[in-house]
Protein backbone atom coordinates (compact mmCIF):
# COMPACT_ATOMS: atom_id res chain seq x y z
CA UNK A 1 0.00 0.00 0.00
CA UNK A 2 1.49 3.35 -0.94
CA UNK A 3 1.30 5.55 2.15
CA UNK A 4 1.01 8.83 0.21
CA UNK A 5 -2.37 7.93 -1.28
CA UNK A 6 -4.20 7.72 2.00
CA UNK A 7 -2.44 10.35 4.10
CA UNK A 8 -4.90 13.17 3.46
CA UNK A 9 -6.03 13.88 6.98
CA UNK A 10 -3.45 14.47 9.66
CA UNK A 11 -5.69 15.34 12.61
CA UNK A 12 -6.66 18.60 14.31
CA UNK A 13 -5.33 21.69 12.57
CA UNK A 14 -5.86 25.43 12.42
CA UNK A 15 -9.24 25.87 10.68
CA UNK A 16 -7.89 28.91 8.81
CA UNK A 17 -4.44 27.91 7.54
CA UNK A 18 -4.55 24.13 8.00
CA UNK A 19 -1.30 23.88 9.97
CA UNK A 20 -1.51 20.90 12.40
CA UNK A 21 -1.95 21.88 16.04
CA UNK A 22 -1.43 19.71 19.12
CA UNK A 23 -4.65 19.46 21.13
CA UNK A 24 -2.78 20.40 24.32
CA UNK A 25 -1.86 23.77 22.83
CA UNK A 26 -5.45 24.77 22.07
CA UNK A 27 -7.23 26.96 24.59
CA UNK A 28 -10.95 26.14 24.83
CA UNK A 29 -13.01 29.19 23.91
CA UNK A 30 -11.27 31.90 21.87
CA UNK A 31 -7.86 30.91 20.51
CA UNK A 32 -5.36 32.30 18.04
CA UNK A 33 -3.23 30.37 15.55
CA UNK A 34 0.48 30.94 16.14
CA UNK A 35 1.20 30.64 12.41
CA UNK A 36 -1.50 32.69 10.65
CA UNK A 37 -2.52 34.79 13.69
CA UNK A 38 -6.18 34.07 12.89
CA UNK A 39 -8.81 33.86 15.63
CA UNK A 40 -11.16 30.92 16.08
CA UNK A 41 -13.50 29.50 18.71
CA UNK A 42 -12.54 26.02 19.84
CA UNK A 43 -13.96 23.20 21.94
CA UNK A 44 -11.46 20.43 22.73
CA UNK A 45 -12.58 16.87 23.45
CA UNK A 46 -10.76 13.79 24.69
CA UNK A 47 -12.43 10.86 22.93
CA UNK A 48 -12.27 7.64 24.92
CA UNK A 49 -10.06 4.95 23.42
CA UNK A 50 -11.93 2.06 21.83
CA UNK A 51 -12.01 -1.12 23.85
CA UNK A 52 -12.44 -4.30 21.82
CA UNK A 53 -13.77 -7.31 23.70
CA UNK A 54 -12.05 -10.44 22.47
CA UNK A 55 -13.67 -13.77 23.25
CA UNK A 56 -11.21 -16.61 23.81
CA UNK A 57 -12.01 -19.87 22.06
CA UNK A 58 -11.64 -21.81 25.32
CA UNK A 59 -14.29 -19.67 27.02
CA UNK A 60 -16.89 -20.39 24.33
CA UNK A 61 -16.26 -24.11 24.03
CA UNK A 62 -15.38 -25.97 20.81
CA UNK A 63 -19.00 -26.66 19.78
CA UNK A 64 -20.16 -23.04 20.11
CA UNK A 65 -17.40 -21.16 18.31
CA UNK A 66 -15.02 -21.29 15.36
CA UNK A 67 -11.46 -20.07 15.58
CA UNK A 68 -10.34 -16.80 13.99
CA UNK A 69 -8.15 -17.41 10.93
CA UNK A 70 -5.55 -14.91 12.12
CA UNK A 71 -5.73 -15.56 15.88
CA UNK A 72 -6.36 -19.31 16.46
CA UNK A 73 -6.98 -18.80 20.19
CA UNK A 74 -9.72 -16.21 19.62
CA UNK A 75 -13.33 -17.07 18.79
CA UNK A 76 -14.59 -15.78 15.43
CA UNK A 77 -17.42 -13.27 15.68
CA UNK A 78 -18.16 -12.88 11.97
CA UNK A 79 -16.84 -13.74 8.52
CA UNK A 80 -15.29 -11.40 5.95
CA UNK A 81 -17.83 -10.33 3.32
CA UNK A 82 -15.20 -10.46 0.58
CA UNK A 83 -13.30 -13.69 1.23
CA UNK A 84 -15.48 -15.44 3.81
CA UNK A 85 -12.65 -15.87 6.31
CA UNK A 86 -13.70 -16.30 9.96
CA UNK A 87 -12.46 -13.28 11.93
CA UNK A 88 -12.43 -12.27 15.59
CA UNK A 89 -13.34 -8.84 16.95
CA UNK A 90 -9.67 -7.79 16.75
CA UNK A 91 -9.58 -8.38 12.99
CA UNK A 92 -13.09 -7.16 12.19
CA UNK A 93 -13.15 -3.96 10.13
CA UNK A 94 -16.61 -2.44 9.87
CA UNK A 95 -16.94 -0.34 6.72
CA UNK A 96 -20.37 1.09 5.93
CA UNK A 97 -22.17 -1.95 7.23
CA UNK A 98 -19.79 -4.46 5.63
CA UNK A 99 -17.40 -6.62 7.68
CA UNK A 100 -13.95 -7.16 6.20
CA UNK A 101 -10.75 -8.86 7.30
CA UNK A 102 -7.50 -6.79 7.38
CA UNK A 103 -6.09 -8.61 4.32
CA UNK A 104 -9.14 -7.78 2.19
CA UNK A 105 -9.06 -4.18 3.40
CA UNK A 106 -5.41 -3.94 2.29
CA UNK A 107 -6.21 -5.61 -1.04
CA UNK A 108 -9.11 -3.25 -1.70
CA UNK A 109 -7.01 -0.18 -0.97
CA UNK A 110 -4.14 -1.50 -3.13
CA UNK A 111 -6.47 -2.22 -6.03
CA UNK A 112 -7.92 1.27 -5.74
CA UNK A 113 -11.29 -0.13 -4.72
CA UNK A 114 -13.91 2.00 -3.07
CA UNK A 115 -13.39 2.03 0.65
CA UNK A 116 -15.75 4.94 1.01
CA UNK A 117 -19.40 4.45 0.16
CA UNK A 118 -20.25 5.85 -3.25
CA UNK A 119 -23.87 6.43 -4.21
CA UNK A 120 -25.62 7.84 -7.25
CA UNK A 121 -26.41 11.58 -7.23
CA UNK A 122 -29.93 11.42 -8.69
CA UNK A 123 -30.59 15.14 -8.25
CA UNK A 124 -27.40 16.07 -10.11
CA UNK A 125 -28.19 13.58 -12.88
CA UNK A 126 -31.78 14.80 -13.23
CA UNK A 127 -30.76 18.47 -13.36
CA UNK A 128 -27.90 17.81 -15.76
CA UNK A 129 -29.96 15.74 -18.20
CA UNK A 130 -32.93 18.14 -18.07
CA UNK A 131 -30.69 21.12 -18.85
CA UNK A 132 -29.04 19.18 -21.69
CA UNK A 133 -32.56 18.42 -22.95
CA UNK A 134 -33.42 22.12 -22.97
CA UNK A 135 -30.22 23.01 -24.82
CA UNK A 136 -30.77 20.25 -27.40
CA UNK A 137 -34.54 20.57 -27.65
CA UNK A 138 -34.28 22.17 -31.10
CA UNK A 139 -32.85 18.84 -32.30
CA UNK A 140 -35.89 17.06 -30.77
CA UNK A 141 -33.64 15.26 -28.30
CA UNK A 142 -35.63 16.95 -25.55
CA UNK A 143 -38.31 14.21 -25.62
CA UNK A 144 -36.09 11.23 -24.69
CA UNK A 145 -33.98 13.34 -22.33
CA UNK A 146 -37.17 14.63 -20.66
CA UNK A 147 -38.40 11.08 -20.02
CA UNK A 148 -34.92 10.11 -18.81
CA UNK A 149 -35.03 13.06 -16.38
CA UNK A 150 -38.43 11.94 -15.08
CA UNK A 151 -36.96 8.47 -14.50
CA UNK A 152 -34.06 10.00 -12.53
CA UNK A 153 -36.51 12.20 -10.55
CA UNK A 154 -38.54 9.10 -9.60
CA UNK A 155 -35.35 7.27 -8.59
CA UNK A 156 -34.32 10.32 -6.56
CA UNK A 157 -37.63 10.39 -4.66
CA UNK A 158 -37.53 6.62 -4.10
CA UNK A 159 -33.90 6.63 -2.95
CA UNK A 160 -33.78 5.54 0.71
CA UNK A 161 -30.79 7.87 1.18
CA UNK A 162 -32.71 10.94 -0.01
CA UNK A 163 -32.94 14.02 2.17
CA UNK A 164 -35.17 17.08 2.17
CA UNK A 165 -32.57 19.45 0.76
CA UNK A 166 -32.64 17.46 -2.49
CA UNK A 167 -36.38 17.80 -3.07
CA UNK A 168 -36.16 21.34 -4.55
CA UNK A 169 -33.60 20.22 -7.15
CA UNK A 170 -35.67 17.16 -8.08
CA UNK A 171 -38.86 19.23 -8.45
CA UNK A 172 -37.05 21.81 -10.63
CA UNK A 173 -35.66 18.96 -12.75
CA UNK A 174 -39.18 17.52 -13.13
CA UNK A 175 -40.58 20.81 -14.44
CA UNK A 176 -37.57 21.25 -16.74
CA UNK A 177 -38.28 17.74 -18.05
CA UNK A 178 -41.90 18.71 -18.78
CA UNK A 179 -40.48 21.73 -20.64
CA UNK A 180 -38.06 19.47 -22.56
CA UNK A 181 -40.90 17.18 -23.66
CA UNK A 182 -43.24 20.07 -24.53
CA UNK A 183 -40.60 21.84 -26.64
CA UNK A 184 -39.65 18.53 -28.23
CA UNK A 185 -43.27 17.78 -29.20
CA UNK A 186 -43.70 21.32 -30.53
CA UNK A 187 -40.54 20.96 -32.66
CA UNK A 188 -41.68 17.52 -33.84
CA UNK A 189 -45.10 18.83 -34.93
CA UNK A 190 -43.48 21.86 -36.56
CA UNK A 191 -41.20 19.76 -38.76
CA UNK A 192 -43.14 16.58 -39.49
CA UNK A 193 -46.85 17.26 -39.13
CA UNK A 194 -47.09 20.42 -41.22
CA UNK B 1 -33.00 -2.80 10.24
CA UNK B 2 -34.44 0.62 11.06
CA UNK B 3 -32.94 3.49 9.12
CA UNK B 4 -32.00 6.53 11.20
CA UNK B 5 -33.28 9.74 9.58
CA UNK B 6 -30.66 12.31 8.81
CA UNK B 7 -30.89 16.04 9.30
CA UNK B 8 -29.38 18.54 6.90
CA UNK B 9 -26.87 20.82 8.62
CA UNK B 10 -25.31 22.78 5.79
CA UNK B 11 -22.90 22.86 2.89
CA UNK B 12 -19.28 23.57 2.19
CA UNK B 13 -18.09 24.31 -1.27
CA UNK B 14 -15.05 25.74 -2.97
CA UNK B 15 -13.79 25.81 -6.54
CA UNK B 16 -12.68 22.17 -6.39
CA UNK B 17 -15.28 20.39 -4.30
CA UNK B 18 -18.82 20.53 -2.98
CA UNK B 19 -19.98 18.78 0.16
CA UNK B 20 -23.29 18.50 1.99
CA UNK B 21 -23.21 17.85 5.72
CA UNK B 22 -25.89 15.91 7.61
CA UNK B 23 -26.41 14.69 11.12
CA UNK B 24 -27.32 11.03 11.41
CA UNK B 25 -27.72 9.35 14.78
CA UNK B 26 -24.33 9.31 16.46
CA UNK B 27 -22.34 10.80 13.58
CA UNK B 28 -21.95 13.66 11.14
CA UNK B 29 -22.31 12.45 7.57
CA UNK B 30 -20.31 14.13 4.81
CA UNK B 31 -21.54 13.72 1.22
CA UNK B 32 -18.81 14.74 -1.23
CA UNK B 33 -20.34 15.38 -4.64
CA UNK B 34 -18.16 14.07 -7.41
CA UNK B 35 -19.96 14.74 -10.73
CA UNK B 36 -22.89 12.31 -10.64
CA UNK B 37 -21.65 10.29 -7.68
CA UNK B 38 -21.68 11.04 -3.98
CA UNK B 39 -18.87 9.76 -1.75
CA UNK B 40 -20.04 9.36 1.80
CA UNK B 41 -17.98 9.36 4.97
CA UNK B 42 -18.79 9.84 8.64
CA UNK B 43 -17.28 11.60 11.60
CA UNK B 44 -18.54 9.82 14.70
CA UNK B 45 -19.27 11.94 17.77
CA UNK B 46 -17.28 9.54 19.93
CA UNK B 47 -14.22 10.18 17.71
CA UNK B 48 -14.37 13.98 17.70
CA UNK B 49 -11.25 15.68 19.05
CA UNK B 50 -11.86 19.32 18.20
CA UNK B 51 -14.75 21.53 17.07
CA UNK B 52 -13.91 25.03 15.86
CA UNK B 53 -15.79 28.01 14.50
CA UNK B 54 -14.26 30.94 12.68
CA UNK B 55 -15.38 33.61 10.25
CA UNK B 56 -14.25 34.03 6.68
CA UNK B 57 -14.84 36.38 3.77
CA UNK B 58 -16.94 34.68 1.08
CA UNK B 59 -15.10 36.02 -1.95
CA UNK B 60 -17.08 33.97 -4.47
CA UNK B 61 -20.38 35.40 -3.18
CA UNK B 62 -19.04 38.96 -3.21
CA UNK B 63 -17.74 38.61 -6.77
CA UNK B 64 -21.01 37.00 -7.85
CA UNK B 65 -23.18 39.75 -6.32
CA UNK B 66 -21.14 42.70 -7.53
CA UNK B 67 -20.36 41.03 -10.87
CA UNK B 68 -24.00 40.47 -11.84
CA UNK B 69 -24.96 43.93 -10.50
CA UNK B 70 -22.20 45.51 -12.62
CA UNK B 71 -23.45 43.74 -15.77
CA UNK B 72 -27.02 44.93 -15.15
CA UNK B 73 -25.85 48.50 -14.38
CA UNK B 74 -23.74 48.62 -17.55
CA UNK B 75 -26.77 47.44 -19.54
CA UNK B 76 -28.85 50.12 -17.78
CA UNK B 77 -26.41 52.84 -18.88
CA UNK B 78 -26.29 51.43 -22.40
CA UNK B 79 -30.09 51.33 -22.71
CA UNK B 80 -30.49 54.92 -21.62
CA UNK B 81 -33.24 56.56 -19.62
CA UNK B 82 -36.28 54.88 -21.23
CA UNK B 83 -35.62 51.21 -20.46
CA UNK B 84 -32.49 51.51 -18.35
CA UNK B 85 -34.37 51.74 -15.07
CA UNK B 86 -35.62 48.15 -15.50
CA UNK B 87 -32.02 46.94 -15.61
CA UNK B 88 -31.15 49.18 -12.64
CA UNK B 89 -34.00 47.62 -10.63
CA UNK B 90 -32.78 44.14 -11.66
CA UNK B 91 -29.28 45.07 -10.43
CA UNK B 92 -30.53 46.16 -6.99
CA UNK B 93 -30.97 42.70 -5.36
CA UNK B 94 -27.54 41.53 -6.59
CA UNK B 95 -25.97 44.75 -5.30
CA UNK B 96 -27.69 44.26 -1.93
CA UNK B 97 -26.48 40.64 -1.84
CA UNK B 98 -22.90 41.70 -2.61
CA UNK B 99 -22.99 44.36 0.14
CA UNK B 100 -24.52 41.87 2.61
CA UNK B 101 -21.79 39.30 1.83
CA UNK B 102 -19.14 42.00 2.23
CA UNK B 103 -20.41 43.19 5.62
CA UNK B 104 -21.51 39.85 7.12
CA UNK B 105 -18.71 37.35 7.08
CA UNK B 106 -19.38 33.62 6.62
CA UNK B 107 -19.17 31.42 9.70
CA UNK B 108 -17.36 28.11 9.23
CA UNK B 109 -17.65 25.19 11.64
CA UNK B 110 -14.96 22.50 11.44
CA UNK B 111 -15.29 19.18 13.23
CA UNK B 112 -12.01 17.27 13.53
CA UNK B 113 -12.38 13.56 14.21
CA UNK B 114 -9.74 10.87 14.69
CA UNK B 115 -9.77 9.85 11.04
CA UNK B 116 -11.59 12.58 9.12
CA UNK B 117 -13.09 16.03 9.41
CA UNK B 118 -16.29 17.81 8.42
CA UNK B 119 -16.69 21.45 7.50
CA UNK B 120 -19.87 23.55 7.22
CA UNK B 121 -20.16 27.08 5.86
CA UNK B 122 -23.00 29.34 7.01
CA UNK B 123 -23.70 32.28 4.75
CA UNK B 124 -25.59 35.30 6.16
CA UNK B 125 -26.69 33.28 9.21
CA UNK B 126 -24.22 33.70 12.10
CA UNK B 127 -26.90 32.91 14.72
CA UNK B 128 -27.67 29.58 13.11
CA UNK B 129 -23.94 28.80 12.98
CA UNK B 130 -23.61 29.51 16.71
CA UNK B 131 -26.66 27.34 17.46
CA UNK B 132 -25.34 24.41 15.40
CA UNK B 133 -21.86 24.80 16.97
CA UNK B 134 -23.32 24.64 20.50
CA UNK B 135 -25.56 21.73 19.51
CA UNK B 136 -22.64 19.74 18.03
CA UNK B 137 -20.45 20.38 21.09
CA UNK B 138 -23.28 19.22 23.34
CA UNK B 139 -23.82 16.03 21.33
CA UNK B 140 -20.10 15.22 21.25
CA UNK B 141 -19.90 15.76 25.01
CA UNK B 142 -22.90 13.47 25.56
CA UNK B 143 -21.53 10.75 23.24
CA UNK B 144 -18.09 10.76 24.85
CA UNK B 145 -19.41 10.70 28.41
CA UNK B 146 -21.44 7.51 27.79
Amino acid sequence: MSPQRFVTYTGPACPRCGVPIALDRITPGEDICTVCRGFFTAAVFRPPSHVTRVVQLGAEGPENASACANHPRNAAVTSCERCGLFICSLCELDLFGGKYCPACFDRMTQEGGEIQKSIRNWRGLALGISLAGLLLSSLMIGIPLGFLTIYYVIRGFRDPERSRDQYAGLIIAFFLAIGDIAIGIAMFSEFFLK
Amino acid sequence: MTRVKRRYLGRFGDLASRTSIYERGNAIEVDEQDAFHIRRRRVFYEDVQLVTMHDSVGLAGIFFGFGIATIFLLLAFAMGRDAGWIMAVAAAPFLAYGIARLTMRDAIITVFGRRSKARIRFTLSPKKARRIYDELCEKVRAAQSE
